[in-house]
Parts: structure tokens; sequence; C-alpha cells
């Protein structure tokens, strides 16, 4: 069902172009240009636009395409060994395509004025290039192998731009963190592209989806489904692995806007996406991931309640609607996760860069803070950020409403009403955190206040016109592309009516419209009215509030498991190998037997006996094993 | 039994016993003393098996150049006997250890031998092993040739006491 | 006698003998640097030239055939790039710079000799000869506190490999009653199955083990890369590692047959590249670092060694190649940022980028290599052993290898970490990196990147070299 394009096709080379440009503007940038920062800016700024346009181009041209188009060759390794290499473009690679390449150039421009001054600057936009090439390959990908090494390279560029400020925070922590939670769930992504390869002897995404799973046994479906969905998890920080992403925030905002909460962590849901069909064949593993889906919905909602950093409270909400996306593909609708995916990317880019403003502005990312310093006079920043916050919360006629609406329909068709329970409650709870932010801003308590002889800083130099602009764009998007819903399913789906999957209940969207207003009204409430203390109703029960601003204790549990399980176990006995046998044993030796001669140190240390005792010892078992 | 074997044994056993002796002795120059006997055992074990030439190798080389270096450093540095075993009971047991090991390979590569496997006697006179030496493995005679420069520029940087120790015996 | 086929030999044995003389004439740095530059560059020509000889020599217990003349010039490219690094040799006295460089000719005359020995008796003494001149090597470094308890670790070891491997070899004439290598290529599947040949057999492989470092012999490895003068470290992870894959690849083609050798190399492999990662994570020294890098790499060359196909055998022969471009690329960035001749801690990367973009450049492709990140030279090594692997049906051995990559990864990129990302300290000025200098990293950068591209040539050497063997 796919035509097999060639080079010379316009889509192909359209795609080829836009993906080539940010490979050629990062090495460019490396090469040479780095002293001149502008230069650097320019070029990465070019490329990004040369990708914009590719991908603008490709999905009008593409609107009304019948049937998926594929363009590979293979690598020639070797006569014996062939890659195949290519690029598959279909509704959900197009569509994200342009999403990535629309955010990827708004947060560059955006940063010509965030980054400005910084030493890093050229450094910074190569490292932006690395990202959108490989995240807009990522996106193309026809086969999985192809994918799965895009997927490592962003997460590179990822463990880049977290650590950019290696100095200012403690980011290396931040760092390694982010790197070794995603690597555990790689670990499993790539076991499950084993299995899978293993099992339908092909790694190519249409025949995966296709006839090679039909051919498969559907217990290594479910194993390898499992397993693929643990990159997943890794990716865009599911449940069990959900502590990373809040700590990531350690990097620039810009980069926060981009990659933590629009483009890359939505790879996973991406991925999810791009296999959609293939996981349908497991129920039993859609069951988990709709699990999953819920629990870090949940879970990271309500540790966004507590929260005063305000970027950490966007990182919770974005693993939360995440957590949405996953239950919407999970339910079976494909149109709905993705369509959230869509107008979240804009809403929550728009979210972080108003934040950015805000913290660029004020210094601080406390929320109090922010207020006392009059954060709310920097006006189009907070509008925008009220916007963003109603489209998160779910307010008609922003983005949110719509696409949320659509996961909830997709819900209250499965049988279990658990599933759309838990939504209305994540619904209600999305809400209040958003508005409690909001109103905290908004309406500080007069007597924290700050004297208007503050700092150098304030509304004087909010957004500049780089800054402005991108956050303008952001904010036409949030209001508008929620009407979008209809074509949007015809083009995913081939069929309008995928926006209200499942069974028509008048009463679903009046209840969303509720329970989102009741959660912004309850934060008016707590936060927002003239007496209020400013004290959320959870702040009140003080183990509550600990259990949600410690994360439900998830990192403590990893703590002390690691700690067990890594730093004592084996790194601690690799380090004292290390130290104890070697340096401290030949301290020792030196120091209390014959200090002259460090020849009679080594053999006196009794440590080079029982290394040849494990040679020799080693020797004779695998000898005896060989003839055994 | 043969008359050869009796003799065999008895070296073998004769062998085993000044080694272990070598090895526990706290007098060093009696343990060079009793390694130099087991040098003899095993070169007079090369003489039955067919070797001359061996044999008066194992004597010149080992029993004599050798032992006779061991003996002059152990005067040289005039060690005294040492309070502590020079074998100390902690590194018994890994030798026990390797020991066991070893003797269990031992048996497993004997039980793998089916019947018995007769050993030729070759006897090698000086001249034909030579002529047989320089004609087939010339190329391993040169190679030994320069581990012996190696081996002399090493022992000359190695033992070269550092400048400073020179210094201050020149003073 | 084909005297032609042994011209690369003769040259170096020719640079012993004037070093040899040097070494007793006035004490002037650069004349000895010159010569041997000139003389090793002399050797990589003269051995590109001999590259396409065939001869049997000395009574046919040496070969010249097309998989030892691969080596050789591969032997003969590190010596010289070794050489060329030796330009700042400031971690050796001046006085002994001959000796050095005396030294290192006739470790990698005995490597040479090695790939073309095929009579066990050769190939022992050849083994001898290089890990002699290796242990004098490790004692030239001057200021080194304990340089001797090293010197003694790495030769105690060194010399109970060769205890085992003499053992082996005396097992295997016993039981095979040949010491030419063809020879029991012919005999030995008859006879591998009786205790003796086996267990001699592997007994035999120890020493190039031993030189390979891998487990349960590596011991030696990180004591000996960090108390090495830079430049001999870097000697000691390239060419004396390609030779010991080369000889590894030669015996184990000998026992081709035998499916419990196989077993008994993938309990090595697995073992040796999980202790060589493991061990890296913790490792604060940039050498000690790359020592156990290396060890996981000797695993994962097993990994195509024990495969025992010709594609197999390819593979170990092309990552040879790979891991002796890559690991020089990394030792080179060493030895330049530790400009007068101490040890580098990861730390002291710091900042590399703006110090010296074009090594931080080729730092970072040469890590990305030796973790296996397309499209490096590494990647391609890594591929062509593992789909050799997954030919024999190796699945389980492939995936604990790859899972051993990405832990791999993290180590790696911590360097690179400190080498892009932080900043330098205070008042470190940019390195002083000559246009010769820059020349060589360039070409490092292009051969990792562009043989990762288009690596069909190379394949097509390893395949023909490793298919000499069958």
């Amino acid at each position: 069902m796919t035509t097999t394009a060639t080079l010379s096709d316009p889509n192909v080379a359209t795609t080829l172009a836009a993906c080539a440009a940010p490979l050629l503007a990062f090495a460019a940038i490396f090469l040479g240009a780095r002293r001149f920062a502008r230069l650097s800016a320019g070029l990465s700024i070019g490329a990004v636009t040369v990708s914009l346009a590719g991908a603008v181009f490709l999905l009008a041209a593409n609107w009304h395409a019948e049937a998926p188009q594929v363009f590979s060759a293979s690598w020639l390794v070797s006569d014996a060994v062939r890659i195949p290499v290519g690029v598959l473009l279909d509704p959900i690679s197009l569509l994200m395509m342009t999403v990535v390449a629309v955010i990827c150039f708004l947060v560059q421009i955006y940063s010509l004025g965030y980054m400005a001054g910084d030493p890093g600057f050229s450094r910074y936009y190569g490292f932006m290039s690395l990202f959108a090439w490989a995240m807009l390959s990522l996106t193309l990908s026809s086969s999985l192998f192809q994918l799965y090494v895009f997927w490592e390279l962003v997460g590179l560029s990822s463990y880049l731009l977290i650590g950019f400020w290696y100095e200012k925070f403690s980011a290396s922590q931040a760092g390694k963190k982010a790197f070794v939670m995603t690597r555990a769930g790689d670990v499993a992504f790539m076991l499950g592209l084993f299995v899978l390869l293993v099992g339908a002897g092909t790694l190519d995404v249409t025949a995966v989806n296709g006839p090679a799973a039909a051919r498969m046994n559907p217990s290594l479906i479910t194993l390898s489904a499992l397993l693929i969905f643990g990159g997943i998890v890794g990716k865009s920080a599911q449940f069990p692995l959900l502590t990373w992403l809040p700590d990531a925030m350690e990097g620039p905002t810009p980069v926060s806007a981009l990659l933590h909460s629009a483009t890359m962590v939505a790879a996973g849901v991406f991925l999810f996406a791009r296999l959609f069909p293939f996981f349908r064949q497991s129920p039993a593993a859609m069951g988990v991931f709709l699990v999953i889906g819920t629990v870090s919905m949940l879970l990271s909602s309500t540790m966004a309640m507590v929260s005063r950093d305000i970027k950490q409270v966007w990182a919770y909400s974005t693993i939360s609607q995440l957590g949405f996306m996953i239950m919407g593909l999970a339910a079976g609708s494909f149109f709905a996760g993705v369509f959230h995916l869509t107008t979240h990317a804009g809403f929550k880019a728009l979210l972080f860069l108003c934040s950015g403003v805000v913290i660029h502005a004020l210094d601080t990312n406390d929320m109090f803070e922010i207020a006392r310093k009059k954060g709310r006079r920097l006006k189009l920043a907070m509008i925008c950020m009220t916007l963003a916050a109603a489209a998160l919360a779910g307010i008609p006629p922003l983005s949110g409403f719509f696409s949320k609406e659509s996961i909830l329909a997709a819900l209250a068709a499965l049988d279990n009403p658990i599933w759309l329970a838990a939504a209305l409650l994540g619904v209600l709870l999305t809400a209040y955190y958003a508005f409690r932010l909001i109103f905290i801003i908004l309406f500080p308590r007069p007597e924290l206040v700050q004297p208007e002889s503050g700092r150098g800083h304030g509304s004087g130099h909010g957004a500049g016109t780089a800054m402005g602009s991108a956050l303008v764009v952001l904010a036409a998007a949030t209001l508008a592309l929620g009407f979008a819903a209809a074509p949007l399913a015809r083009f995913l789906s081939g069929d309008p009516a995928a926006a209200h999957p499942g069974p028509h209940l008048p009463w679903l969207p009046y209840a969303g419209i509720g329970l989102a207003a009741g959660g912004l009204l309850l934060a008016w409430f707590e936060f927002g009215r003239p007496a209020a203390d400013q004290k959320g109703f959870v702040e009140r029960v003080p183990a509550l509030a600990a259990l949600f601003a410690n994360r439900w204790y998830i990192d403590v549990f990893y703590a002390r498991l690691i700690s067990r399980l890594v730093d004592r176990g084996l790194a601690w006995l690799c380090a004292k190998t290390d130290q104890r046998v070697i340096d401290a044993g030949l301290d020792a030796a030196s120091k209390h037997i014959i200090r002259s001669s460090g020849v009679l140190s080594a053999l006196q240390s009794g440590m080079i006996q029982h290394r040849l005792l494990v040679l020799f010892a080693v020797v004779v078992m695998l000898g005896l094993y060989f003839i055994a | 039994m043969t008359i050869y074997s009796a003799i065999f044994y008895l070296l073998a056993a004769l062998i085993i016993a000044t080694t272990a002796l070598a090895i526990t002795r706290r007098n060093l120059v009696h343990a060079v003393v009793y390694l130099v006997i087991s040098f003899f055992g095993s070169a007079l074990l090369f003489f039955l098996l067919g070797a001359p030439f061996l044999a008066a190798l194992e004597v010149i080389i080992y029993a004599g150049a050798i032992m006779v270096l061991f003996l002059f450093i152990v005067m040289m540095l005039r060690i005294e006997e040492s309070k502590r075993r020079i074998f100390p009971l902690s590194q018994w047991i890994p030798a026990a250890v390797l020991c066991v090991i070893y003797l269990g390979m031992l048996a497993v590569i004997l039980s793998g031998i089916e019947g018995d496997m007769r050993l030729e006697t070759a006897v090698a006179v000086p001249a034909a092993f030579s002529m047989w030496i320089f004609r087939h493995g010339w190329l391993a005679v040169e190679i030994a040739s320069l581990i012996l420069l190696v081996a002399l520029i090493g022992a000359l940087h190695i033992g070269r006491r550092p400048a400073a120790a020179d210094k201050k015996e020149a003073q | 006698m084909n005297w032609m086929a042994f011209t690369p030999e003769l040259t170096y044995v020719a640079m012993a003998a004037v070093f040899l003389g040097l070494s007793m004439a006035r004490e002037d740095h650069r004349r000895d640097f010159h010569t041997a530059l000139v003389f090793s560059a002399v050797g990589v020509g003269v051995s590109l030239a001999s590259a396409g000889v065939t001869a049997d020599l000395f009574a046919e217990s040496y070969r010249v055939d097309l998989f030892s003349q691969v080596f050789k010039v591969l032997l003969a490219c590190g010596f010289f790039l070794v050489v060329v690094l030796c330009n700042e040799l400031s971690g050796v006295k001046r006085r002994l710079h001959p000796e050095f460089y005396l030294l290192l000719t006739t470790s990698t005359l005995a490597l040479m000799l090695l790939v073309s020995s095929v009579h066990l008796l050769t190939i022992y003494v050849s083994l001898e000869l290089s890990s002699y001149s290796l242990y004098v090597l490790v004692y030239l470094r001057k200021n080194r506190p304990r340089r001797e308890s090293t010197v003694v670790h790495y030769f105690l070891i060194g010399a109970s490999a060769s205890a085992v491997m003499v053992f082996g070899i005396a097992l295997l004439y016993g039981s095979t009653r040949t010491m030419y290598a063809v020879e029991m290529a012919r005999v030995l599947p008859s006879v591998i199955s009786q205790p003796a040949a086996a267990i001699g057999f592997v007994m035999t492989l120890a020493g190039f083990f031993f030189k390979l470092a891998v487990f349960p012999f590596h011991f030696w490895a990180p004591e000996v890369y960090e108390g090495a003068v830079n430049q001999l470290t870097t000697y000691i992870a390239t060419a004396s590692k390609a030779a010991a894959i080369a000889l590894l690849v030669r015996l184990t083609a000998l026992g081709d047959s035998s499916a419990a050798l196989a077993q008994v190399l993938v309990v090595l492999s697995i073992v040796t590249m999980t202790v060589g990662n493991v061990s890296a994570i913790v490792q604060k020294d940039l050498k000690r670092l790359l020592a156990y890098s290396s060890v996981a790499h000797a695993g994962y060359v097993l990994i195509g060694i024990l495969s025992m196909n010709p594609a197999g055998y390819a593979g170990a022969v092309f990552y040879s190649a790979a891991l002796v471009t890559l690991k020089f690329t990394c030792f080179m960035v060493l030895v330049k940022v530790a400009a007068d001749g101490a040890n580098i801690t990861v730390d002291e990367l710091a900042g590399l980028h703006k110090r010296s973009p074009i090594l931080a450049l080729a730092l970072m492709l040469s890590l990305f290599g030796l973790c296996g990140i397309p499209p490096t030279i590494g990647f391609i090594g890594k591929l062509l052993v593992f789909t050799a692997a997954v030919e024999k049906g190796y699945f389980t051995l492939v995936l604990i290898a790859m899972i051993n990559v990405v832990i791999s990864l993290y180590y790696y990129l911590l360097v690179l970490k400190a080498a892009y990302l932080t900043e330098p300290k205070a008042g470190l000025p940019p390195l002083p990196v000559s246009a010769g200098d820059r020349l060589l990293a360039g070409t490092l950068i292009v051969l990792i990147v562009g043989i990762g591209f288009y690596p069909d040539p190379v394949i097509q050497i390893a395949r023909s070299a490793a298919a000499v063997l069958l």
C-alpha cells in the first residue's frame, strides 16, 4: 500500500534538503563559524528555516495524498551487510515533522534574545542544529533501526543541552540522571527491537505495522511491544522513570521549551503513534500502556500542585499531558493522541517561552518570588501565559479543550468507566495547578510586594522583538489549532469523524468544561481572591504535601536502590579493587614493611599472588571446561 | 619394574623433596644449595631419557651459572637468616589451591590418554642437535639473541643506581 | 631464499642497530627523533612495497602472505605514528632517548616477526622479544614513583602468561607431534577431543590473551597504561594489540572445528568486556580509563574471532585496524594535552574545545568510534563483528555485547562532557598545535569518518587477508 519514490521525486528531494540543512549548519558552526556568534546563529536559523519551508511544503503537497510514500536506499557497508536507510512520508510523520520544524524555528528565533551575550552562544546554536537534524530525521525514519540511531542522537543532544550551563547550575547531576534513566528505557527499547527482529525478521516500519507482525507469535508481539514501550517510558518520562524530566529543567529555558516539552519527550508518544497498528495487535500490552499513562498523569499532576518552581510545574504538567496522550492512544484512538500531541506542543512551548521571559527579566524561578517582583507587569508574557494555561486546563475555545475532549471521548468508549473517571480527575487537577500558578503570579499578596525601587530589571525590558514575536505566533496557534480538528482527523485517518471517537455522549464536553472550571474556581478561591492566604488545600495536610513535593518518594526509592545495587555493589567493588587492592595495598606494604623498595612491596603486598592465582585458576578451569 | 623406572622414580622423589626443602628454608644459602641438588636431579633425568646434551646444559647453566649467581647475591647482600619465612603461611593457601587445581588438570589429561604412549628415545648428539637447531630454527636463535640484547639493556638501566645515590657514595 | 620478502624486518633490524650505536654517542634528542622519524617512514614504505609478496622462509617456519603483510603495514603505520608523537618525549630522560627508540624498534620488529611466524617456537620467542622490550620501556619513565613495582607487576603477569603458554605448547606438541601451524591444522581436528590437546591449545592462546589484555590476563593493563610514558602507552594500546589480534586469529583458525573452543572464548569475551566496561566507569585517570576500555575492546574482538567463520575473521582484522586508528587518535589528544608528559585526569580535559577545537573534534570522533556510533570506522567494525556472530547464532552474546556498548557510552560521554561542556580553568592558554599536528589530526578525522561512510575497500582487504588463513 505504499508507493516507492525515487531521489528525483520532489517530495524526497525536499525531505532530504529539510533534514540535511541543520546537519550542515551544525558542521559549519563547529568547523569554523563558532568564533562568530551572529554568523552561527544566522546559519542555524537559516537552516531551520529551510527545514520549516520544506516541512510546510511537504504537508501541503501531501495533504490529499492517498498512500504513504517510501524512499529507501541501502547503505552499502559491504556486499554482505546492507543497512536500509530511508524516508517514510505518511500523515503522522509529516505532521510531526511540521510540528518539530515550527517549534525549532520559533525557539531559535526566541533564543536570539534569550541567549544574547552568553559566552556559549555559538555552541548553543550548534547543539540546537544537531538536535533539529536528529529530531527531524527521527520523525522521517523508515526503519526502526534508523529511528533508534536518531533516537540516541536526540538523547545525546539533550544531554549536551541540559549540561549546557554546566558551571552555573548543578546541572551535572541532572544530566547524569536524565542520561541514566532514559538509558534504562533505551536498553529495553533495543531489546524490544531485537525481539522484533527475531520474530518478524524485519525492522521496516510499514512491514512491522502490516504483514510482518501478523506472522508473529502473539506472545512475542506482547513482549516486544512492552519492551519497546520501555523506551517510550524513558523518553517521555512516564511512570516509573518520570523523575528525570523536572530535573532536566536545569538547562536554558528555550531548551526546556524545545526538548523537554514540545518535541523530544514527545518522541516517545510519536513512537507509540508510529507503531500504533503494531501495538494494537496486543490488547494485553495496550492495557499496560493505559495503566502507565493514567498513573503517570495523576502522579505528576499531584506533584505539580505543590511545586514552587514555575519550570518544574510545567515539567510535571508535561509528564501529565504525555500521560493523557498515551491514555488516548492506548484507548485505541490514534487521532486523539496525535491531536493532543500537536496542540500540546504549541501551548506547552508557549508556556515555557513565557516563563523564560519572566525568568530572564526577574532572575528567579520561584513563583512567589516572581509575584513579589511584580512579574505581572511583563504584560505580553503574562497574557500569553494565561492563554496557554487556559489551553492546558482545557477551557474552550482554546486548542487544549478540543484535543482533551477527543481523548475523553476515546476513554468513554472503554468498558471500564474508571479510566474516564481518572481522566476527568486529571482535568480537574490540571486546571487547578495551572491556575494556581497564574493566580499566584497575578495576584501577589500586597504585603509581600517589593517596593518600586527593586532591581534594575523590571518590566522595562520584558520580551524583545525576537522573543515577543515567537510568543505571538504560538499564542495564535493555541487559539486557532483547536478548530483544525476535523481536517486533521481526515488527514491522519482519512475520516473526519475520527475527531469524535467513541459513542456520542452529549454530557461529556460539559463535564470536561465543568471540571476545568471547577479547578479554576478552586484555584481562585485559594490563591486568587483578595482575601486568600495562598495556601493550597494540599498544603494544609502536611503529610500529603510532603508526599507530593517529594515526588511520591520515587527518587528516594531509586536513590536507595541505586546506591545499594550500583554504587555499593558493582561500582564500589571496582573502585575498591582499584583503590584498596592496588593503591592501598602498595601503600600499606611499602609503608609498613620495607619503605625503600618498590620491587619488594609489589611482591609482598600479597596482591600479585592473588592475581596470579586467579590467572592460573581461570586458565585451568577454561581448559577443563573445554574438555567437558 | 625395570632398573630404569626404579632410577626414574628415585630421581623424581629426590627432585620433589629437594625443591620442597628449597622453598621452605629460612636460610637462603641452604635454600640455594637444595635447589642445586634439585637441578642435578633434573639433569640426571634428562640423561636417563637420552638427552645428554640437555643434561649437560642443565648442569652448566642452571646448577652452575645461575645458582652461583644466586649465591653471590645472597652473600653480597649479607641477608641474615630471616625471622619470617620467605614463604609466609598466608601464601600457602593460594599455592595449595593452585596445586590442587593443577593436580586435577593433570589427572584429567592422564585420564584422556588411552593405552600407553611410548616416547621413542632420540639420542641427540650435541653436534647433530646443533646442526638441526641452526638449520631449522635459526630465526628463533636470532630472535633469542635479540632478547638477550634487550635484557642486557634492561639490566643495565634497572640495575643502575639513581644519580643521587652515586654522588652520595662518591662523597 | 627470497630476501625481498624479509625487507620490512631487515629495515627494523637496521634501525635497531643504528640506535644501538646512537645510544653510545653524544646526547642529542633532536637527532634521535629525526633518525627515528626517517627510519619509521622508510619502514612504512617498505612494508607497503612488500605488501603483495608471498614466500616461505626459514625452513618454512616463517610465512609471508597477505594476512601477515596487512598486519605489517598496520604495525609499521602504528609505529610511525607513535614516533611522530615522540616529538616532545618529555617523559623520558634525554640521555635515554636512543634506548627508548631502540627498544620500541625491537618491539615492533618482534611484532612483525610474530605476525609472520607459523612455527610455535618462533611465535614464542618473538612474543618474548616484544614483551621484554616493553618491560624495559615501561621502566624508562622518569620521575615516576614506584615504577619498579609497575614493571615487576607487568613482568610477573607476563612471565606467568609465558609459562602458561610454554606449558600449552609442550602439551600441544606432545599430542600433535608438530610445531608447524600448517601441519597442526591438519592433525589437530583428530586429536582436539583429547584433554591434552585441548588444554594445551587454550594455554597456548594465553600468551596472546596477555598481550590483548583479555581476562584473566588483564591485570597489568591499568597499571602499565598509567605508569608508562604517554607515547609508550599509545604504542601498547595500538600496535601491540593489532599483532595480538593477528596471532589470535591465526591460531584460532587452527582449532576451527572445535565448538568447545568457541564456548571457552564466549565465556572469556563476556567476562572481559563486562569487567573492562564496568571498571572503566569509576576511573579518574584518563589513561586508566582507556586501559579498561582496551580490555573491553579485547572482549569485542574476541566475538569476531570466536565466530570462526570468514566474516568473523575479516571482522576481527577490520576491528584491529579500526582500534589502531581510534585509540591512536585518543592518545594523540592525550599526549598533546599533557604537554609535560604527565598523566592527566579526565577533568583536566576541561574546555578542550576552546583550547584546541581540532583536537576536541578528533577526540569526540574517536570516542564515538570507540563506542560504535555511526558513521565512524568503529561502528563498521562492531557491525562486522556482531553480524558475523549473529550469523553463527550467538544472539545472547551479541545482546550482552550491546548492553556493554551502552554501558561504555556512559564513560565515553563523561570524557566528552569534560572536553566540550566544562569551561577551562582560568588562565589555561590555548594549546600550541603545530601545522603538522593539525594535518595529523585532520587526516585521522577524515579516516575515521571516511572509512565509516565508505568502508568497502578496507573490508575487501580484511576479507582477502582472512581468506588466506582458511
